[in-house]
């Protein structure tokens, strides 16, 4: 039992370094594309909503085989290792993801409060970092909170090419030798994250709350 | 709207021209000395983890296989489902894991000699042990296999309905949670999902339905057949001098042993 949960933990380790990795470069990245998409440069503005599409059209799981195959077939470069080329997808398909979000925080701001900044003199940026910024990540909040504990169970999807995560751990550990109970086991290491999460997310929606009466 | 359909149609062209593209990684030749990774799965008796040591039959035999002709061994875990892609792409330079011959690897993957029998089983409930002695008996029934396996191939001529899964665990899962009766499989896997310290031990018996004598090889790039042709001498030679025979009693398949 001892032994079976380190394992597990072992393989959760996995888990955490792809979700966190993927929300360091995401995070940054969304925002970027989100800009992207918006600007008024036509080319730039499809060419992004482009890829946002190819990338939210298309399964997670193919988009990490991809990354992980094509190199090597096209190439013949090896590749990425199975860890490395898991996160380089993850953080395309999420930073789309996120960047649509943003982009729905970022438009969802009247256009009032941009013309109320320019009449007392702001630049563009200034209005952006100084007005604009906060209020979306007060409105984002919720969405964003969707998708990142959406992101902890997709990291399963990483399987696909045997990258050592904890639903591979229970799966050709455990379940390939008819050990069948590590497998639900595991589900309870994704509660408890999840469990973490949701609350830090509550209170951080709390503390966002202050333009409320 | 003409535009958005010149769209749709140069997109697709360009993911059409990508994939006609994909041959590359297939001409890769493992060079002389090099380190062969050797993609397999936790898979007892053939390949499995000791103390963080891949040991096992297959294991055991590749390394003294490989070291002989100059090679060092790498062993790489790998999804059994995309075994064929991650050899094809040079993730891995050979499978070596118990491997039952089916056509779908003749078709893509160059096959060494037979080097160890296999045998189809059948993974019943214990309690529905006296339903199945032959063949006949799976008529009708719900009979759960691995897709694409040796299996399915077997069952190929027989009225019966097929579950058609990602792997073998699964389809003795089935049999388990009693949504399947019958699972078919590998010889080795029956046995080590039916023996001590499995969950199924004890509920689960696996059944000698009298398939076919099967065959177990290890797949190379079609480009290594020079590997391949030097593999299959050494084994030849290991196999005369009684090496093969010695591991085989050690990992307890020694009625696998190739006549």
């Amino acid at each position: 039992m001892w032994n079976i949960t380190l394992n597990l933990l072992s393989g959760f380790g996995v888990t955490c370094l792809i979700f966190i990795l993927t929300l360091v470069f995401a995070l940054p990245l969304g925002l970027l594309i989100a800009f992207g998409g918006m600007s008024s440069f036509k080319p730039l503005s499809y060419l992004i909503k482009t890829i946002v599409w190819v990338v939210r059209g298309t399964p997670l799981m193919l988009q990490v085989m991809v990354v992980f195959y094509a190199p090597a077939f096209l190439l013949g470069w090896s590749g990425l290792q199975c860890t490395a080329a898991t996160v380089v997808a993850f953080v395309i398909n999420y930073a789309c993801y996120f960047s649509e979000i943003y982009r729905g925080g970022i438009q969802s701001i009247t256009k009032g409060q941009y013309e109320a900044g320019q009449v007392l003199g702001m630049t563009k940026s200034q209005i952006f970092s100084k007005v604009v910024l906060l209020q979306v990540i007060k409105r984002i909040i919720a969405p964003m909170s969707n998708e990142i504990i959406t992101l902890v169970k997709d990291t399963s999807l990483a399987r696909v090419i045997a990258t050592e995560e904890i639903l591979f751990v229970a799966f050709n550990r455990y379940v390939s030798k008819g050990i069948i109970w590590p497998l639900f086991y595991s589900g309870a290491f994704y509660l408890l994250f999840v469990g973490i999460l949701t609350i830090i997310f509550n209170k951080l929606e709390k503390k966002l709350s202050y333009f409320k009466a | 709207m003409k535009k958005i359909i010149t769209f749709i149609v140069t997109a697709l062209l360009a993911v059409l021209a990508c994939f006609s593209l994909t041959a590359c990684g297939k001409n890769k030749k493992v060079e002389d000395g090099a380190t062969i990774v050797i993609g397999v799965t936790d898979y007892a008796p053939m390949d499995y983890l000791e103390d963080g040591q891949w040991v096992g039959f297959d294991a055991e035999l590749s390394k003294i296989v490989f070291e002989k002709l100059g090679y060092k061994v790498e062993f790489k875990e790998i999804d059994w489902d995309t075994k064929i892609v991650t050899l094809n792409s040079g993730k891995i330079d050979c499978i070596w894991n118990g491997m039952t011959v089916t056509d779908e690897l003749l078709d893509n993957v160059l096959l060494s000699n037979v080097y160890l029998q296999n045998q189809q089983y059948a993974v019943v409930k214990v309690a529905n042990q006296a339903n199945f002695t032959n063949l006949d008996s799976l008529k009708g029934k719900k009979v759960a296999v691995e897709s694409g396996s040796a299996a399915e191939d077997a069952l190929a001529d027989v009225d019966c309905e097929l579950r058609k899964l990602t792997n073998q665990n699964s389809a003795v899962m089935e049999v388990a949670a009693g949504t399947s009766d019958v699972a078919i499989v590998d010889y080795t896997m029956a046995k080590t999902l039916t023996s001590a310290g499995s969950s199924y031990e004890g509920s689960l018996v696996a059944i000698d339905l009298g398939f076919e004598v099967e065959e177990f090889s290890i797949a190379f790039r079609k480009s290594d057949s020079k590997l391949c042709f030097n593999v299959n001498k050494t084994i030849k030679s290991l196999i005369n001098d009684g090496t093969v025979k010695e591991l085989a009693e050690k990992y307890e398949i020694e009625n696998l042993l190739v006549d």
